[in-house]
């Protein structure tokens, strides 16, 4: 059943693209499981799908929000005192150069 | 009526002294219990006084100075949100949720928030960076989850209701577990504005109590269209205590129940029969009972878990420590995030971030994501099939009582298989409960409701008459 | 064009743009901050929403500014889609984008055209903040500020088109009313590639004059690298505007997988014809409309009105102009000296001194003989500086041209005697000594002496002494 091979290059890449930095036996053991659990899933391929992909159980359409004056958020410092690094009201993160 | 002779009493004594009666019972047995993360007893004093001073001029809210908890994904101002995670072991919410702004409105009294599977990973309260929360009805034994600590509060009597979430069962399996009245919202029902959920598609706050009372005066707050989720949608225009008070036994013969095979398959027989005999008792009652069938119940797990996967990673993509939460640092901006996020993150939430990208990737997606989202209508459409026909489908809740903690090995798909009963609703968003029933081997039994979308009012006069049939108030 | 265009013949350039304009609102698109986020102190223009809080969810979309991309759309003669539309998560990591992802729709109207570039298709997004690369600070600000995204058939052929395109696009834009004309704040990926070779990227450059100076630059390096025999991959580059040339982006960077997810957040949009039809009846004339009356009302030929309808205030005035003068010589000055003078400068009719009146004046004192054509070039020049009245202008300038024939003989008469030679020439049969005399009563007179009467006069001197 399992048409999905999971290699080494592909947890890789997935903890890449996921911005999740794995030690080698984390990287093994996932990689161990996620074949298990994704052979167990490919059941889904027996079921009779039309093509109607159902992003939303709920019926509404077109919620739009009518434009109008600004209502500024009247804690912005709270937001702020949760920034890890500050300096002069900026963000503090590593240069790009 | 339990609740109800509590709002009453309390409107004769004293807001304060409830209050103090709760956090003294917090300070005597929740450490051992664990389910309160924080404690806002300070502010929740000052609301009482607050409170106390509108009873004696008749303005109260709905909530009248009950005691609340709020699972720890659910925003209160000023107060620690953790989602039971060291990804946000320090981070203050800057806001309040809409629901708890409603509750606040409604003169409910918060005082803390509670314990939970780490980012509502999980389905037995063992996960979170704050330790496992211990069932109240035997500490030896797992509460359930993810809304576990909000689950035991309850049924510890640190509070009168308490307020968590369900993505997959997360109310009513620690309802199940613990003893105590838990409740699933229709998807969309409640506004999830606040909510750091797990998989926006199935989510959504909802309450717990100890009574159906109790879980309809909870909704009637909460519930409602908010202009701050645009999934919302108008709520029936009628009040659920209403619904609740006005029921009586006589209404129990106009209900047309269903239960479904593919429900009791795999499940304990001791909780089986504890079932089949309430169903029986309804059935006395003058309900109409029919088996029905729900053929596509074994692909729920797997639908479940590929768009719960997809989503999560999606909603993980967040936590980058700069502008808030954990932070470790590096070289580049590459490397500062990839640090911070896999030194503050939990196994099983790694798990999923990495699976629910994988399952979106270019190559892989057509077979998984697209394919789970074709497959998801299948479920809502057994659930349609049903509805047309009958007022409720009735089940166990779990297939299993509570394990000891530690005695399952945590097994990804082991873990997962245990919300088999429970995914169908959230796949569906129609909505489900679940209310003790009875004890097997001293540890409590849920049965669990269905009624479909926007029908709360069916769900509750559901519970009510299961209420009834348990001799109940 | 024509000229700009036979120089890159050989290359075969194919160019295309995703151009991002931010749309006019007062709020930002998925919550109720300021849109107006320049003069704010850094990470003071912010809420939940905007920043990414836990549990924090868009609200739905800004009207107004899926109004005003409606407008765009409609004004460049695209159609919707039949069905609703999705906005989307495209994730990256990045610092400016607070939920690593952002969230941008599915094409909202497509298959239109502008100067004869096709326009594939138009959709909405949401501004990421700031990130100031080589000081490591992050400004939230502009996070959620509405944009729309205008992606153009790879159909230009020219960095001199493509500067052209754009700069007569940003003026429709502003005449519609649409977007935030702060410093023609647009940003554009420009995508290109020579003689059929791979496409090349370049993301995210911030003006109108670096789109041009980044193909510039491009078409030459790419030759160099095809010279030298190497060949072009595929791939995205950067674009350093303090040294104005193109970078390699890290490989890294350029393998993007953007595992898109409809938004479970934002329920879908549907737009309904009614409403299009709506929003059409207010538009102004589009473009291609106005073409199509211009060569049929005033019988202007294809380049004059091309030219005329690229900056639509300029057409505006070229009509304005038409109710006092004929149109063939309003749309003959307008769309020439006048936009040249425009181009020059930098300038806008908008944001120049010009009016109607000036050019409707001007051609009245041209065709009463009062102002030579080649003097009339300063006028516009002027009149476009400073704004003058035309009749102020000719009599500062000295403009007024001779045509009294009293004056222009006493003139001419003194020009005959004092070029004895050239009178004998001329009645030995050559005519340039003709040609020679008006030169010289052309400088004593300033230039102002009328050109046709002169001559006709000067040859009758010139045959009455013979």
């Amino acid at each position: 059943m399992v048409e999905t091979i999971i290699n080494e290059n592909t947890i890789e890449r997935v903890s890449e693209i996921a911005r999740l930095k794995l030690s080698d036996k984390e990287k093994i053991r996932f990689r161990d499981e996620f074949e298990r659990i994704l052979e167990e899933f490919s059941i889904i391929d027996e079921i009779k799908v039309g093509d109607k992909e159902l992003y939303y159980v709920v019926e509404n359409v077109n919620v739009l929000r009518e434009d109008s004056s600004p209502k500024p958020f009247n804690k912005i410092n709270d937001i702020k005192n949760n920034f890890n690094k500050k300096e002069d009201e900026y963000i503090v993160v590593p240069r790009n150069l | 009526m339990f609740t109800k002779d509590l709002i009453d009493n309390l409107l004769s004594t004293s807001i304060e002294e409830n209050l103090h009666k709760k956090s003294e019972e917090i300070k005597k047995r929740d450490k051992e219990i664990n389910s309160f993360i924080t404690l806002g007893i300070e502010e929740a004093e000052k609301a009482s006084k607050e409170i106390e001073n509108k009873i004696k001029g008749n303005t109260q809210g709905k909530l009248s100075g009950l005691v609340i908890s709020i699972k720890d994904n659910i925003a209160v101002s000023n107060l620690r949100m953790t989602c039971g995670s060291k990804v946000l072991e320090n981070y203050v919410a800057p806001y309040d949720a809409t629901v708890t702004n409603r509750i606040k409105k409604q003169d409910g009294i918060i005082i803390g928030k509670c314990n939970m599977d780490e980012f509502a990973c999980g389905s037995d309260g063992t996960s979170s960076y704050f330790g496992p929360t211990k069932n109240p009805r035997n500490i030896e034994y797992v509460p359930g989850g993810s809304s576990s600590g909000s689950a035991a509060s309850v049924a510890a009597d640190f509070c009168d209701l308490s307020l968590g979430s369900d993505t997959g069962g997360s109310i009513r399996c620690p309802a199940s577990f613990c003893g105590v009245y838990g409740f699933k919202p229709s998807y969309g029902l409640v506004s999830r504005y606040g909510l750091s959920d797990m998989a926006m598609s199935l989510e959504g706050p909802g309450p717990f109590a100890k009574d159906t009372y109790g879980i309809a005066l909870l909704l009637d707050v909460i519930a409602g269209k908010d202009s701050r989720d645009t999934v919302t949608v108008e709520r029936e225009k009628l009040s659920y205590t209403e619904t609740v008070e006005k029921f009586n036994d006589s209404d129990i013969k106009k209900m047309k129940i269903a239960f479904a095979k593919e429900f009791f398959e795999g499940v304990d027989e001791g909780i089986k029969k504890i079932i089949l005999d309430k169903i029986g008792d309804l059935e006395s009652l003058g309900a109409k009972i029919e088996e029905v069938s729900m053929p596509n119940l074994k692909y729920a797990i797997p639908i479940y878990y590929l768009v719960v996967f997809s989503e999560f990673s999606s909603a993980m993509s967040k936590f980058d420590g700069f502008k808030y939460g954990h932070y470790v640092g590096g070289q580049d901006i590459v490397e500062a995030v990839s640090s911070t996020r896999e030194a503050a993150m939990g196994t099983e939430v790694k798990r999923r971030v990495l699976l629910g990208t994988f399952v979106t990737m270019e190559e892989f997606r057509g077979k998984w994501y697209t394919k789970a989202l074709k497959a998801r209508s299948v479920i809502k459409e057994d659930f349609k099939r049903i509805f047309n026909s009958y007022d409720l489908l009735i089940g166990p809740t779990m297939p299993t009582l509570p394990w000891k903690i530690g005695e399952r090995i945590s097994d990804p798909l082991s873990m997962y298989s245990a919300d088999i009963l429970t995914v169908s609703a959230n796949l569906a968003g129609i909505c489900a409960s679940s209310q003790p029933i009875g004890n097997l081997k001293q540890l409590p039994v849920g049965l669990q409701l269905h009624a479909d979308s926007l029908c709360e009012s069916k769900l509750l006069k559901g519970m009510r008459a299961v209420e009834i049939a348990c001799g109940g108030m | 064009m024509q000229l700009h265009e036979d120089k890159y013949k050989d290359l075969n350039l194919k160019i295309g743009l995703e151009i991002h304009v931010q749309l006019k609102t007062d709020q930002k698109i998925f919550c109720e901050c300021s849109s107006d986020y320049i003069n704010s102190p850094p990470n003071n223009n912010i809420c939940p929403i905007c920043t990414s809080q836990p549990g924090s969810k868009p609200m739905g979309v800004n009207e107004r500014a899926l109004e005003n991309l409606l407008k765009i759309g409609l004004f460049l003669g695209c159609k919707a889609y039949e069905k609703p539309f999705y906005v989307q998560r495209k994730h990256y990591f990045y610092p400016d984008l607070p939920s690593n992802y952002q969230r941008t729709s599915q094409p909202i109207l497509g298959n239109g055209s502008f100067m004869g570039v096709g326009i594939w298709e138009i959709h909405i997004e949401e501004d990421p903040g700031r990130y100031e690369l080589r000081e490591g600070k992050v400004d939230l600000n502009r996070c959620g500020v509405p944009l729309a995204e205008i992606v153009t058939a790879p159909e230009i052929k020219s960095p001199e088109y493509a500067r052209e395109f754009l700069r007569d696009l940003l003026l429709s834009l502003e005449y519609l009313g649409v977007i935030r004309g702060e410093s023609g704040s647009i940003r554009a990926d420009v995508n290109i590639s020579i003689m059929g070779g791979n496409r090349i990227e370049i993301k995210n450059v911030n003006s109108v004059r670096g789109v041009y100076k980044a193909l510039k630059y491009e078409i030459v390096r790419q030759k160099a690298v095809l010279q030298r025999g190497g060949t072009i991959s595929m791939e995205t580059r950067h674009f350093d505007e303090a040294s104005m040339i193109t970078k390699t982006l890290r490989k890294k960077e350029t393998v993007a997988d953007y595992r898109y997810i409809p938004d479970p957040d934002l329920v879908p949009i549907f737009i309904s014809s009614d409403r299009l039809n709506e929003i059409e009846s207010v538009l102004p004339e589009s473009p291609h409309n106005k073409k199509k009356r211009f060569m049929e009302e005033y019988s202007l030929g294809e380049e004059i009105t091309d030219a005329l309808i690229s900056d639509l205030y300029l057409a505006d005035l070229f009509e304005e102009v038409t109710s006092k003068s004929n149109p063939l010589e309003a749309g003959k000055w307008c769309a020439t000296e006048l936009k040249r003078r425009l181009n020059e400068k930098n300038l806008s009719v908008s944001t120049s001194k010009i009016n109607a009146k000036h050019i409707s004046d001007m051609i009245g004192f041209i065709e009463r003989g009062e102002l030579s054509v080649k003097n009339a070039k300063w006028i516009i020049e002027d009149a476009v500086d400073t704004g003058k009245d035309i009749t102020l202008l000719m009599k500062e300038k000295n403009f007024y041209q001779i045509n009294s024939e009293d004056t222009l003989i006493k003139i001419i008469e003194k020009v005959i005697q004092d070029n004895p030679k050239a009178v004998s020439d001329f009645n030995s049969g050559n005519q340039n000594a003709l040609h020679f005399l008006f030169g010289k009563v052309v400088n004593e007179t300033e230039g102002r002496a009328e050109p046709s009467k002169t001559i006709k006069l000067i040859r009758e001197k010139l045959c009455v002494v013979s």
